[in-house]
């Protein structure tokens, strides 16, 4: 399963730069960087922080997605 | 939203760090040197009076490299020199134009100052590797070049050295643009433990990711090959087994650092 995230855009809501929302939530600026491009899957003390400060949940900001393996699986076993 | 650096904050504060730590570094640069220097010159006055068994341990290898050693160094500085500012005014000018909310220049002033920190730390384990073989070889070398030739070596040596620690530190304080948090200096005596704590779940992560991946290349791959190799050399080459006992022993050394860290965790 893969994690998608709507970082970006809640960042940009909020007006600050990485380095800026790094600050806020005591990650680096390369961090947020990660995260935003899916290369990084935060953890659950980062990820709750930053929908803290995003004054939104975490189920908003990030969300699990299927990968096409299991897709198929699926269709295949349904 | 500013996503240009605010470089004069960030400089001032890596200045102020460098200050705290320097001096106790420059001291103790200075007494390495003291104690090295004596064990240097009186380990070469014993050589001289023995120099026929030395020569008989260390084989017909340096015998053929002696009389070349020091211009290799000579050589080897000005290839370091070059690559080392070319590299540094490339940083440079990636710095002051750098928007840190573009990802595509982060990445590409990020590698140039990773390949600075490749070319500094090449500099400064050549010019030990060089100087120690210089080291060995100067009794030969003394008969074959000339004095000005070893003094310009000489001073080629300490160049490199002081130029290898001077940019790691010049390096370092430029990636503080990329990471401002990280107000630590390479003076420091605890720098590397004061850099990991600094570091976010993040980017210890990629340290430890790092680390095995490299523990992994070494301990299956080199250290067998190396040891195995030299084991075999110093049948066939008459180099003794010394080299590969040495090889052996960091093998074993290096699992067993790994597997002791395992237990305790």
């Amino acid at each position: 399963m893969g994690l998608e995230n709507h970082l970006k855009e809640y960042r940009a809501r909020l007006g600050v730069n990485q380095q800026e929302l790094g600050s806020m939530v005591g990650a680096s600026r390369q961090t947020i960087s990660l995260i935003e491009r899916g290369d990084y899957s935060p953890s659950v003390t980062l990820a709750l922080k930053i929908a803290s400060v995003c004054k939104a949940t975490v189920e908003d900001i990030f969300i699990l997605t299927e990968d096409e393996e299991n897709k198929k699986e699926e269709k295949d076993n349904g | 939203m500013d996503n240009k650096f605010s470089e004069n904050e960030i400089q001032k504060n890596a200045k102020k760090e460098d200050k705290k730590h320097i001096l106790p570094f420059v001291l103790l640069m200075i007494v390495s040197f003291v104690i090295g220097g004596c064990i240097g010159y009186f380990g070469f006055k014993w050589v001289n009076g023995n120099i026929d068994n030395i020569y008989e341990q260390l084989g017909e290898f340096y015998v053929l490299i002696a009389p070349y050693i020091r211009l290799v160094l000579i050589a080897f500085m000005v290839i370091y020199v070059m690559l080392q500012i070319t590299n540094y005014r490339k940083c440079k000018k990636e710095m002051m134009n750098l928007d840190l909310e573009n990802e595509e220049d982060v990445e590409k002033f990020g590698k140039k100052l990773s390949n600075g920190m490749i070319i500094s730390n090449t500099g400064f384990m050549g010019v030990i590797l060089l100087g120690g073989t210089g080291f060995y070889c100067m009794p030969k070398t003394l008969e074959n070049t000339s004095e000005i030739v070893f003094f310009i070596a000489w001073f080629c040596y300490f160049i490199i050295l002081i130029m290898a620690i001077a940019f790691q530190n010049i390096i370092f304080n430029m990636s503080k643009q990329l990471n401002p948090e990280k107000n630590v200096s390479t003076y420091d005596m605890k720098f590397q433990k004061k850099l990991i704590e600094n570091c976010d779940e993040a980017e210890k992560y990629n340290i430890y990711k790092q680390s095995y991946r490299s523990f992994s290349l070494m301990n299956h791959k080199v250290y067998p090959v190396v040891t195995f190799a030299l084991m075999i050399i110093g049948m066939l080459f008459e180099i003794g087994m010394l080299p590969f006992i040495i090889s052996a022993m960091f093998w074993i050394i290096s699992q067993a650092a790994y597997f002791t860290e395992a237990k305790n965790k």
